[in-house]
């Protein structure tokens, strides 16, 4: 018999506890009420646990911030906009405030509208039951918003997800994107929040792709830098399906992103990409655990992390292949730049295949920057600083050049431009 | 002018002395070549006059224009006039040669207290420069000497020391790995840069790049000091007779 065990809850556990007791009766209450059992079943997750073996949560989120209240509307900051033609949900500490005109092929259906309907939508193409953040997630749910892309259509403008905290407060986001069969489009997620502000966010993209869709998502997080984010990103891909991610990010004093991915169809492809800057005492943790369970697929991850002062980074990366799942072809890379001397990174590359005829890889590189390059573009005049900057920006272009929309990819470039230039 | 006194420098992390007791002047508009078997610590001499930083200077200085370098760093000796024409040119992924080029320029310029270069005056400097030097629009179009060959690489070197337009010039064994063709250009690319107000030091182990370049002074190098200097004449005689009689004369 096992002894009992007593299970003493942190303050941020309490808190958590008591906030969601305190919820106003709203929608969906036994889904909630189940994703809180499941949650406080477990707390949140500490060192001993492997998947958050590098970011303590338990240790790190002190305490649990207040809900937040309802955005007024004369409060509701403009949304950022990294490109032009983009097509803008606005969300301000979780909630949707403002929808944008749609393109062809593009419906929505907020929480409120049909509650049934997006529920039943939730969890769906990635199994996310044991993941606590997405349980903490659904626990507090105030909004989701499921978008539909129709079968064929091909969305030229890019849908972006715009999401701003306005104050200490904890907001939770979800959105359900549908990809029907042959459908295009491309998904922008940006993350900000008021200057100096302790907010502390949890949002959940959950994307299903169709046969033969195609999706290319960028998520940028650009946070104030006391902010605690806890992110996850879903995708189940089917037959011919063509899913790539990129986040990119700078901000939070705390991230940890997640990235489940499953390859249900055959001849699927599957690009996974992040660029981290951070500096300070920043920790950002990226988490990717990536299921083949179909034949043929081609998956391509990268991970650029550059570390400077003391800021600490983590990677880890779970690559598995089903026994069926022949003639995958997987390649996974995190490189890291530590440019501060006190700069940490933790990477933990895994594969488990079970398959026989695959073609997996991976490696994990933990560097600093080469003297030897940094002198020759000193020798031709190039201060230091902008001489690292050149060697920074070349290193995180590998995943960035990745990016499909021109505009997007040197938006990116921009923000990683002015990140270095706050180096200088 | 360049003039180096007494020049002592030793590998940082290693007790290896390399230079020992160097000395050497090189008057504005001078072209001075320096000669010396593999290993006599040539490319020491020219990484330590650009500012590379593996080294330990132990005694000496090195004046340039009457100023003291030795406590600059690299970017800087470059705004004052310094080049090096690398022996090995490195490849940098991932940086395009134009937005390199621009860097440099722009990064002198500025520490001249000068302004930016415009993008069209920009361009149009750089294209009349690479035709010069037959270098073509595609090969400035890709990562900075990254998939150039040998040669391309050293023309590479030269477009740039054109575009900086530096006092005093260093070139380390710009000729090997070179054509005939290919040295023709690269020579005929030195010697247009050629001015009264302009030095030069060509280090070099063969004596065929000097039919090319043809020097003022040629100085010899062994065990890390000047052991004899003259003038072209000097070159021919090596030719002949090989570093032999230098092999143990410091
Ligand atoms: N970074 C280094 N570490 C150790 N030894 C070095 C280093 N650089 C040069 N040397 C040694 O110093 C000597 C001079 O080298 P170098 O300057 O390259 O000569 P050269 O250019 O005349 O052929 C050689 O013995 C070489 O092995
Ligand atoms: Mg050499």
């Amino acid at each position: 018999m096992n002894a009992p065990v007593t299970n003493l809850k942190t303050a941020a556990e309490a808190e958590l506890a008591r906030l969601f007791a305190s919820q106003e009766p709203a929608h969906l209450a036994a889904l909630r009420e189940e994703a809180f059992r499941r949650f406080d079943a477990v707390g949140l997750p500490h060192r001993r646990i492997e998947a958050w073996h590098y970011t303590d949560l338990r240790a790190m989120m002190r305490h649990a911030a207040p809900l937040a209240p309802a955005p007024s509307v004369d409060q509701t900051p403009c949304p950022w906009s990294l490109v032009n033609d983009e097509a803008e949900f606005h969300f301000v500490d979780g909630r949707l405030v403002g929808a944008p005109p749609l393109p062809k092929g593009v419906r929505f259906t907020s929480l409120g509208d049909i509650p049934e309907k997006v529920a039943a939508s939730l969890n769906k193409g990635v199994d996310l039951s044991g993941d606590v953040v997405t349980s903490l997630n659904t626990a507090f749910l105030t909004d989701a918003l499921l978008i539909e892309i129709a079968p064929g259509a091909e969305v030229t403008r890019p849908l972006t997800l715009a999401f701003e905290t306005t104050g200490a407060t904890a907001s939770f986001g979800r959105v359900i994107v549908l990809v029907g069969d042959g459908a295009s489009v491309s998904l922008i997620e940006t993350h900000r929040g008021a200057a100096g502000a302790a907010a502390q966010e949890n949002t959940v993209v959950e994307f299903s792709l169709g046969k033969g869709a195609s999706v290319e998502h960028v998520r940028v997080n650009a946070a104030d830098k006391n902010t605690q984010i806890l992110s996850t990103v879903a995708a189940s891909v089917a037959e011919r399906a063509s899913y790539s991610t990129l986040s990119f990010t700078t901000g939070a004093a705390l991230s940890r992103h997640q990235i489940f991915t499953r390859v249900h169809g055959n001849d699927a492809r599957l690009g996974v990409r992040g660029v981290t800057l951070i500096r300070g005492t920043q920790h950002a943790d990226t988490t990717l655990v990536t299921e083949h369970d179909a034949l043929n697929g081609e998956g391509r991850k990268l991970f650029k992390t550059i570390v400077d002062d003391e800021a600490r980074g983590v990677f880890q990366g779970k690559i598995i292949v089903k026994p069926h799942a022949q003639k995958t072809d997987g390649k996974m890379a995190s490189n890291t730049l530590l440019l501060g001397e006190h700069a940490s990174m933790h990477a933990k590359p895994e594969l488990e295949i079970f398959a026989d005829d695959v073609v997996c890889g991976h490696g994990a590189t933990v560097g600093a920057l080469d003297d030897e390059l940094l002198f020759y573009l000193m020798s031709r005049g190039i201060g230091r600083r902008e001489a690292e900057g050149l060697m920074i920006m070349a290193f995180a272009g590998d995943a960035l050049e990745h990016v499909k929309h021109e505009d997007l990819r040197e938006a990116l470039v921009g923000l990683t431009a002015a990140w270095l230039k706050e180096r200088a | 002018m360049l003039e180096i006194r007494n020049l002592h420098v030793k590998i940082a992390d290693e007790d290896k002395t390399i230079l020992n007791d160097l000395n050497l002047t090189v008057h504005d508009g001078e072209v001075a070549a320096i000669m010396g078997p593999n290993g006599s610590g040539k490319s020491t001499l020219s990484y330590v006059i650009a500012g590379k930083e593996d080294y330990e200077i132990l005694d000496g200085e090195i004046l340039l224009d009457g100023q003291n370098i030795l406590e600059m760093e690299a970017d800087a000796r470059a705004a004052a006039g310094l080049f090096l024409a690398f022996q090995y040119p490195l490849e940098i992924p991932g940086v395009a040669t134009m937005t390199f080029l621009k860097a440099a320029m722009n990064a002198q310029r500025r520490t001249r207290g000068e302004d930016e270069l415009q993008p069209a005056a920009f361009i149009k400097a750089v294209n009349a420069a690479a035709d010069q030097l037959a270098i073509s629009k595609d090969m400035l179009k890709r990562a900075l000497n990254v998939g150039f060959s040998g040669g391309e690489k050293k023309r590479m070197e030269i477009l740039q020391m054109a575009l900086l337009q530096p006092k005093m010039c260093i070139l380390d064994e710009t000729d090997s790995g070179l054509d005939i063709d290919a040295l023709k250009i690269v020579s005929e690319g030195v010697n247009r840069l050629r001015a009264k107000d302009r030095s030069f030091l060509v280090i070099t182990h063969y004596q065929r790049l000097l039919d090319h370049i043809v020097p003022d002074t040629v100085h010899v190098m062994a065990r890390g000091q000047i052991v004899k200097s003259g003038g072209k004449e000097l070159a021919l005689e090596l030719e002949k007779n090989g570093y032999r009689d230098y092999a143990s004369a410091a």
